[in-house]
């Protein structure tokens, strides 16, 4: 049949060429193929690195030069950036990728102007930027960033992209970037201390009492911490361990479990942070200010980056007196590790049957079941040993910080109304947040961040919709960022932060009557006991009051009536 | 610091876009006791100072230390810290307010100058308080008072008129609301065919209220008591009975309880002092504030900014268009067009000269050129509403200018263009109408050898068109909005009392100008203002506007911020490049795109800019005249100068033979006694050309201006498709027959692809369940199955996948004639049921939501429906290989939940129709992980065993095979007739759902009718024939592993139908006969990375590619006509091209 069918084509089309000067083969459009960064590039070579906070950025940095890779954050991406990307990119980039782009091309140029020839800046620069293997249009964008680059003149400039989701087995091209186990686990470390800190940061803030003096410390910090990565030392055999793993063909495999060990062991990065504890406490607060508490969901980018990128909006949040509850990189990481169990639980079934024919199988089935079991024993163990040390760093920075929710808990939260199946950005996470911390009454409001046109949380935000029509006190804003419109975006955050501040106002009002001490009692009282005005001392939540000073007004109250009694 | 307790008035000022209203509060009794407003004329800082002096005075005996202060309003904020005030977000000041005076306020339409806003109330049981829902309109002036005020200020209807004017009982025609100026456009037409104004408001008003009440309410419904706040709210009458009528009918529609007996107007009130609202909301703001907000400063930092502050501002601004008057000079001796200089005529000279004619929307252009392509001629009249009178007008000039030099004039030819082309052709019987895009082509590849760009900036039209080897390979226009033509620039002048050929010369002489924001060309006028506010000088304000026009051209309009994929030749044409200032802002904005850069662009302004399209037509003239055609239809000058006509636009013209029931005009020429139009020979009447949109028919009577009959020629315009251009059902179907017959030759897999995926196939039935004693139960639900009527909405990925799920639901028993697809999209389905939705997303998600709806209350009513299935594909085959991922596109997969969140969140509909709604996440990828999937989610529905389930899943993906391959069997023999033949195939690339001929807006139908086989490219064959002679050299050569695999290409090939639509780009740039034309939806993320990749892909291989990107729910039926025409032109001259080249290969 197809024999026939062939004939009867070459028949009819017999004597007909394909015009040679129109559509050859010489002539067809092929992808760029990327030189590779090599490992004896790295002392000559310079890994540019952004995209996250600076904080993160910043502690990434110090990571990579810990591993030996000469490495510079880019400076923190702006709105002149943004219009060179979109200058330079594609019409339909996500906000993101224009922000992204643009600050790489923003930075490049610079260094031409400082007076690197451009051949230079293409010979010893490389971009090292997160990707994914998801839905979203994100994940493509690898050739786009190539295509800008040429358009604006770095023809043959490397872009390697590291997937989040591909683990040990990634394509990076050359090794002048070894991901291995230990690149993971400083990673991972310098992210979360990142994450610990910043938060903390968003913690304090609000409530210091000397303007400006929560920032000061925090850059002390962070540059005590940049020294800490930077300089960690590394675990390398030598002597007659060298030799004698090098004769079993080991050395990996051994080094893999110091490492990890060590990372379970050591108290190197816990006893940085209780350092950078000390530091915080000199900032003194008065928790006595009402708040309006303001948990930021949205799309990781969004809500991770600060700046002109997200309309400055955490800035102007603070401004009008909210307290922020960012969300932490490590939450995304979780996800990883929940989306890949899901995944391998959803395939429970199949892969217990695989090649299975018969009853008398028994063996095969065994070996299925030990098969499924490794990768979610794997799986559960890694989210367990990641939560555990993101655990022990918030401990160590003293405690006062949140602990990332069980992704379990906002999977069961989310699925009512939105397929937890359901890939792409932050997927059910969105809808959890928004439902957990207005049942456990952590918020006054959510704002949801998430660039124009983002697909996945774009549709999240019309099942925000049945959300807030079922619990019908959660506050729920989403806001998509652009680069232009920030005062229209900050107005419309103001309508709904009205509406958070009337609930922040009625606990505060609710309290003050309940009590029986006076403000000025208080006062104090809290003047006699300075450990209260301590950024770390902890202030008991009261009967699901969200508004942190309604709570301190029943704590205080509470210790004024302990000490008159005693 | 004072405390609370020593204040004595509480002051709240609103500071609007149009008005500052004040309240002042006695802090101890809460009484207002001193209000006003006055429109502060655009001065809102000396308003507010003029209101802070006089409280004062007025309140002598109160210090300012006594006194707290509270802004609101659009200009409060930078006010605010001038005095000391605390600024309170206006929603939050107007709620606060509605809720003190209005307790039971259940929403707020608030209709202000520049902001829409809604505010929907909800209670919170157990709290006593209610949540607030606002939305406001974002960076669009689409249904705000703006929008109003434009058209009003068009109208010119006095102030008390205005208020009065009425909604109810008047007759309404469709007016846009989306957007200001195309809400004039609709008006000016509207205006044109003698629409009464009083017909004009209300269906502006119509406009605003369904672009508010789609647009703000995010699907929630408006609870009563409804407010309408704001100052057309407050003062225009018919607004509010346009506000009662639909949101009376909304209720209506979603059955919301109302109180019994109410008539559900009354719960619809303006309040009589909703003037105040804001301000006095932000006093209650201020009461609940902390202590230390709003003390009163004073006015002197005020009075400072008023007096010098601002105008220091200025000092950093940007510099003018030119920055010394040598720069001007030495601008104007490279750019200036030279001038024109009409050829000396003599007496007794015959000249012989054919005409160009351009008919653009705000001027008619006429030239007259030399056989030897030179221009004698020229001719210009500014719209005055009627083409055919400017029409006579300006040949009637061109004629006089031979006339007056005693020479007579024989024209060759004529040859129209612009956007009465059709209508002028007709009843000048020209010998040709050329598309707009062709003629600026032409014309400006006449003067200049290497054309790149071409920019046109008309009065209304911006056209962009991107050349490459002399063909238009691209253009974008104006068809979403009109920010950045040259009316603007003309009307603004004019305000300023200058004239528009005076533009330049003010704006050269400002040394800076003040930064305007590029975009909607309404809230350009609001800046306006403001910088004349500033202390502005209209030279500068002419200056800045200059500034931002390429802007709004190239970032706005056409979104082209990347200069360097365009070329380096530019040539700026259209009646707009004779001013000089926008010239030069034109030339530095191209100029700045290039700096850094290697290459360095070349601007040219065309040497006859304004007549550039009339020249093109021209030039078609003469082409015609060499290549055979040695006549004209043309009546002649004396003819045209004595066309007398009559127009009618009506009911009565309205066409009925298709569902666009477009409003048609009819044109009667009025014929001399010999039956001919005036001054028309016999041969020129019988020659007369017939296009197929336009044309017209002899022998209608009418009556002229003396009330004699006289028999006319009547010509027909205004329709959109060929049945229209019609009048009696005879003669549209000899029409239709020949459209049928050019269909039914001209393959279009579109169509057969929309039969061939929701037919039946008639899948085996699976063996039912051993029916044992036990089973009863089981056997009852398997019979069940029958009667079991599936609902399933015709979205997304069902225009690839229906065979999949009709075969598995048919192989279980279910009846084929059970299982309903909601209607293909159509305008009327999207606005039926789109009022529920709460977000924004790309159009085929949004559609999805109206197809349920389709089903719910279209479908069900026929017949009840036991389900409604609406799957969630998270993963499905490309069929490709080597690629790393099989994604769908993450906004389609979560489209199901976002519908059952709309259809249950006031009130579970489903429910309440007993209907159940199941939207299972499937994987296609993995056959038994579908298997599985499809096992849990109907095991409970349906009662399935596994067995059945299992054997189903085998018959859906085995009959969703056979579709495939039946299509790729079609594309086969259509393709091999292509090659045949000779002829030119057209390639759809898109997405599944752009087979809908809802969301496609029949472009491709379009193609067809001109005889373009269309194929589409999720079935392009891929037998070992066609894959050798297309890909076998690059699969030996290394290039490639398959000829399936797509790595050559794209690195990422992490979704499906990306990856599809790469290859077949890949396709189409291989094979001789197959163009292609790209479809991408507005907000598409999928396709948006690969833009430049496909186009890469297409074009190196010199095969044409046109993009129509940006699809959305709005039908762009002039925009989409040009394109198709301009796409026609081109592929006419490609084929040419190619098969000479064919054919040269055969002889030698």
């Amino acid at each position: 049949m197809k024999n026939e069918l062939i004939e009867l084509v070459e028949k009819k089309t017999r004597g007909k060429k394909i015009p040679a000067n129109n559509k050859s083969t010489a002539r067809h459009f092929r992808i760029h193929k990327e030189r590779p960064f090599l490992y004896e590039e790295r002392e000559t070579t310079t890994v540019l690195v952004g995209g996250l906070s600076p904080a993160h950025d910043y502690l990434f940095e110090a990571t990579m030069k810990g591993l030996g890779v000469k490495t510079v954050a880019l400076p923190n991406t702006n709105l002149d950036a943004f219009h060179l990307g979109r200058e330079y990119g594609n019409n339909g980039y996500c906000n993101p990728a224009y922000f992204t782009v643009g600050n790489l091309i923003r930075y490049l140029r610079n260094l031409e102007k400082s007076g690197i020839p451009k051949e230079e800046i293409i010979e010893n620069y490389v971009f090292f930027t997160i990707g994914c293997n998801a839905p979203c249009r994100f994940g493509m964008l690898e050739t786009e960033y190539r295509m800008a680059m040429k358009d604006c003149g770095y023809e043959g400039f490397r872009i390697l992209v590291f997937e989040n989701e591909g683990g040990l087995n990634q394509k990076i091209q050359g090794k002048g970037v070894q991901v291995n186990p230990e690149f993971f686990l400083a990673t991972v470390n310098a992210l979360n201390m990142a994450d610990v800190v910043s938060e903390l940061g968003y913690a304090i803030r609000p409530f210091e009492v000397e303007e400006g003096k929560t920032n000061e410390v925090m850059e002390k910090a962070l540059k005590y911490l940049y020294d800490k990565l930077q300089n960690k030392r590394r675990v390398v055999f030598k002597g007659w361990k060298d030799i004698f793993f090098k004769k079993l063909h080991l050395t990996n495999t051994a080094l893999f479990l110091v490492r990890f060990i060590e990372q379970l062991k050591s108290n190197y990065y816990t006893d940085a942070l209780k350092e950078v504890r000390k530091m915080f406490e000199a900032v003194e607060v008065d928790r006595f200010k009402s708040k309006t508490t303001v948990k930021i969901t949205g799309e990781f980018w969004a809500i991770t980056t600060v700046g002109e990128g997200n309309f400055n909006m955490f800035r102007f949040l603070e401004k009008e007196g909210a307290v922020l509850l960012v969300e932490p990189v490590a939450s995304l990481i979780q996800l990883l590790f929940s989306k890949g169990l899901l995944r391998h639980e959803n395939r429970r079934e199949m892969l217990l049957k695989d090649r299975i024919k018969g009853w008398w199988q028994v063996r095969k089935r065994y070996k299925n079941y030990l098969k499924f079991q490794k990768k979610r024993q794997t799986l559960l163990l890694g989210n367990f040993l990641f939560r555990r040390e993101y655990s022990r760093l918030l401990k160590a920075l003293g405690g006062n910080n949140h602990m990332l929710i069980k992704q379990s808990i906002l999977q069961e939260v989310a699925n009512p109304f939105y397929n937890i199946n359901i890939e792409g950005a932050e997927g059910y996470m969105e809808i959890a947040k928004n439902i957990y911390y207005h049942e456990h009454k952590l918020c006054h409001m959510v704002l949801s961040l998430k660039p124009f046109g983002c697909m996945p949380s774009t549709q999240s935000d019309g099942v925000q919709a049945a959300v807030i029509e079922k619990y019908k006190d959660i506050i729920f804003l989403p806001l998509e960022t652009s680069g232009d419109g920030e005062t229209n975006a900050q107005s419309r955050v103001l309508m709904s932060l009205g509406d958070a501040r009337v609930k922040a106002k009625t606990e505060m009002a609710t309290a003050k009557e309940t009590v029986q001490s006076t403000m000025e009692e208080m006062r104090d009282y809290v003047n006699r006991n300075p450990i209260l005005k301590s950024p770390f001392y902890i202030v008991p939540k009261h009967n699901g009051t969200v508004s942190q000073a309604a709570n301190f007004i029943y704590h205080v109250d509470a210790l004024i009536k302990q000490e008159t009694a005693a | 610091m004072n405390t609370m307790d020593t204040v004595k008035l509480l002051i709240g000022i609103d500071v609007g876009s149009t008005t500052v209203k004040a309240v002042v509060v006695d802090h101890l009794s809460g009484e207002i006791i001193w209000q006003d407003y006055q429109r502060h004329e655009t001065k809102q800082p000396e308003m507010v100072l003029s209101f802070l002096q006089r409280i004062e005075s007025d309140h002598s005996h109160i210090t300012r230390d006594e006194m707290r202060l509270y802004l609101t309003g659009s200009g409060a904020m930078n006010i605010s810290a001038l005095i000391g005030a605390k600024f309170v977000q206006e929603v939050t000041a107007v709620c606060l307010a509605a809720e003190k005076l209005y307790p039971d306020v259940g929403s707020i339409i608030d209709l202000g100058g520049q902001d829409s806003k809604i505010i929907i109330f909800k209670e919170i049981p157990g709290t006593g308080r209610k949540k607030k829902i606002p939305s406001m309109n974002d960076k669009c002036a689409g249904g705000t008072g703006a929008v109003l005020d434009k058209i009003n200020a068009k109208l010119a209807i006095p102030s008390d008129e205005l208020a009065k004017q009425q909604y109810d009982g008047v007759k309404l025609h469709s007016v846009a609301g989306k957007c200001g100026v195309f809400a004039e456009t609709d008006i000016n037409s509207l205006q044109k065919q003698g629409v009464q104004t009083k017909e004009l408001m209300a269906s502006l008003f119509e406009a605003i209220v369904l672009q508010n009440l789609t647009v703000l309410t995010r699907g929630h419904t408006l609870r009563p008591q409804v407010l309408l706040i704001g100052g057309p709210n407050n003062h225009i009458e018919g607004i509010q009975q346009a506000w009662k009528h639909h949101i009376s009918l909304l209720w209506k529609e979603r059955d919301y309880p109302l109180p019994e007996g109410c008539n559900p107007k009354d719960l619809i009130i303006t309040p009589d002092n909703a003037l105040y609202f804001a301000a006095i909301g932000a006093i209650e703001y201020g009461l609940d504030e902390e202590e230390d907000h709003g003390e009163y400063m004073g006015w002197d930092a005020l009075n400072y900014y008023i007096k010098e502050g601002r105008l220091k501002a200025k000092a950093g601004a940007d510099k003018g268009l030119v920055t010394s008057e040598d720069e001007m000079h030495a601008f104007y001796e490279k750019y200036a067009p030279e001038n024109f200089e009409s050829a000396s005529f003599y007496p007794g000279q015959k000249v012989e000269a054919f005409i160009g004619l351009d008919a653009g929307s705000t001027s008619t252009k006429a030239v007259l050129i030399s056989p030897e392509k030179e221009v004698l001629s020229k001719a210009y009249q500014l719209s005055r509403g009627n083409p055919i009178e400017d029409t006579k007008s300006v040949l009637n000039k061109l004629h006089e200018q031979v006339l007056s030099a005693g020479a007579t004039l024989r024209v060759l030819g004529l040859v129209t263009t612009g956007y009465a082309k059709d209508v002028l052709k007709e009843v000048l019987c020209a010998d040709a109408a050329v598309v707009e895009t062709v003629a600026h082509t032409q014309s400006a590849l006449h003067y200049y050898n290497k054309v790149d760009v071409i920019c046109d900036i008309g009065g209304q039209d911006i056209k962009i068109m991107m050349l490459k080897d002399g063909q238009v390979k691209d253009f974008e226009l104006n068809t979403q909005c009109s920010a950045g033509n040259g009316y603007f620039l003309q009307s603004t002048a004019e305000s300023f009392g200058i004239p528009v050929e005076k533009y330049a010369e003010n704006a050269f002489k400002a040394r800076l100008s003040p930064t305007f924001a590029y975009g909607c060309a309404v809230f350009l006028q609001s800046d306006i203002v403001n910088f004349q506010r500033m202390g502005w000088q209209r030279e500068e304000i002419l200056s800045g506007l200059a500034n931002v026009l390429p802007k709004n051209v190239w970032l706005y309009v056409a979104q082209i911020p990347n200069f360097a994929k365009l070329g380096t030749h530019f040539v700026l044409q259209g009646g707009t490049q004779n001013n000089m200032a926008a010239v030069k802002a034109q030339v530095d904005f191209i100029e700045s795109r290039f700096e850094g850069k290697p290459e360095k662009p070349t601007i040219i302004v065309h040497k006859h800019c304004g007549e550039s399209g009339a020249i093109g037509a021209g030039l078609e003239a003469i082409r015609l005249w060499e290549h055979g055609r040695k006549t004209t239809g043309f009546i002649g000058m004396d003819a045209t100068a004595n066309i007398k006509y009559n127009t009618t636009c009506d009911e009565s013209t309205r066409c009925s033979f298709c569902k666009n029931k477009c409003l048609r005009t009819f044109i009667d020429l009025e014929l001399g006694e010999n039956g001919h139009q005036h001054g028309m020979t016999m041969n020129q009447h019988e020659g007369m050309a017939k296009t197929p949109v336009v044309s017209a028919t002899n022998g209608h009577t009418a009556h002229n201006g003396n009330g004699k009959s006289v028999k006319t020629r009547r010509v027909i315009v205004g329709n959109f498709c060929e049945k229209g251009s019609v009048e009696d059902v005879a003669a549209m179907r000899g029409i239709k027959k020949g459209l049928d017959d050019v269909i039914k030759t001209t393959p279009n897999l579109l169509n057969v692809a929309n039969k061939e995926l929701f037919r039946s196939y008639s899948p085996v039935r699976v063996s039912p369940p051993k029916q044992k004693g036990l089973f009863k139960k089981q056997k009852k639900e398997v019979t069940d199955r029958s009667d079991l009527r599936i609902g399933i909405p015709r979205v997304l990925l069902m225009y690839s996948l229906a065979p999949l799920f009709t075969s598995y639901f048919e192989s279980l028993g279910v009846l084929k004639r059970n299982i309903i697809f909601s209607d293909f999209t159509s305008e009327q389905l999207y606005k039926e049921g789109g009022k529920r939705g709460a977000i924004d997303p790309c159009f085929p998600s949004k559609v999805t939501l109206s197809h349920v709806h389709n089903l719910l209350f279209s479908k069900q009513e026929k017949k009840p429906l036991n389900l409604i299935f609406f799957p969630m594909v998270g993963d499905m085959c490309s069929g490709l290989v080597n690629t790393v991922g099989a994604w769908v596109c993450p906004s389609t997969v979560p489209a199901a939940e976002t519908v059952k969140a709309a259809f249950t969140k006031e009130k579970d509909i489903f429910k309440s129709m007993n209907i159940q709604y199941v939207n299972p996440f499937l994987n296609l990828v993995e056959k038994r992980l579908f298997e599985k999937q499809m096992f849990d989610t109907f095991q409970p529905v349906l009662g399935i065993t596994r067995k059945e389930n299992m054997q189903a899943v085998d018959q859906a993906y085995e009959c969703l095979e056979q579709y495939r391959s039946n299509m790729r069997a079609v594309a086969r023999e259509t393709l091999t007739t292509i090659e045949q033949e000779n002829k030119i195939g057209v390639v759809l690339l898109g997405r599944p759902y752009h087979k809908d001929p809802g969301i496609n807006h029949e472009i491709f139908e379009g193609f067809q009718k001109l005889g373009y086989p269309i194929l589409t490219q999720d079935v392009l064959p891929q037998d070992d024939y066609t894959m050798e002679q297309l890909f076998g050299a690059e699969v030996r050569e290394g290039i490639i592993s398959h000829p399936l695999d797509i790595s050559d290409v794209w690195k990422r090939t992490l979704n499906t139908n990306v990856n599809i639509k790469l290859w077949a780009a890949k396709f189409v740039a291989r094979h001789p006969n197959l163009v292609a034309v790209e479809l991408s939806n507005f907000k598409c993320g999928h396709d948006a990375p690969t833009y430049t990749v496909i186009e890469e892909i297409i074009e190196r291989s010199g095969t044409p590619f046109f993009s129509l990107k940006d699809l959305d729910e709005n039908k762009p039926k002039g925009s989409m006509k040009l394109r198709i025409e301009t796409i026609d032109y081109f592929l006419k001259q490609y084929r040419e091209r190619i098969f000479d080249l064919v054919l040269e290969d055969e002889v030698y």
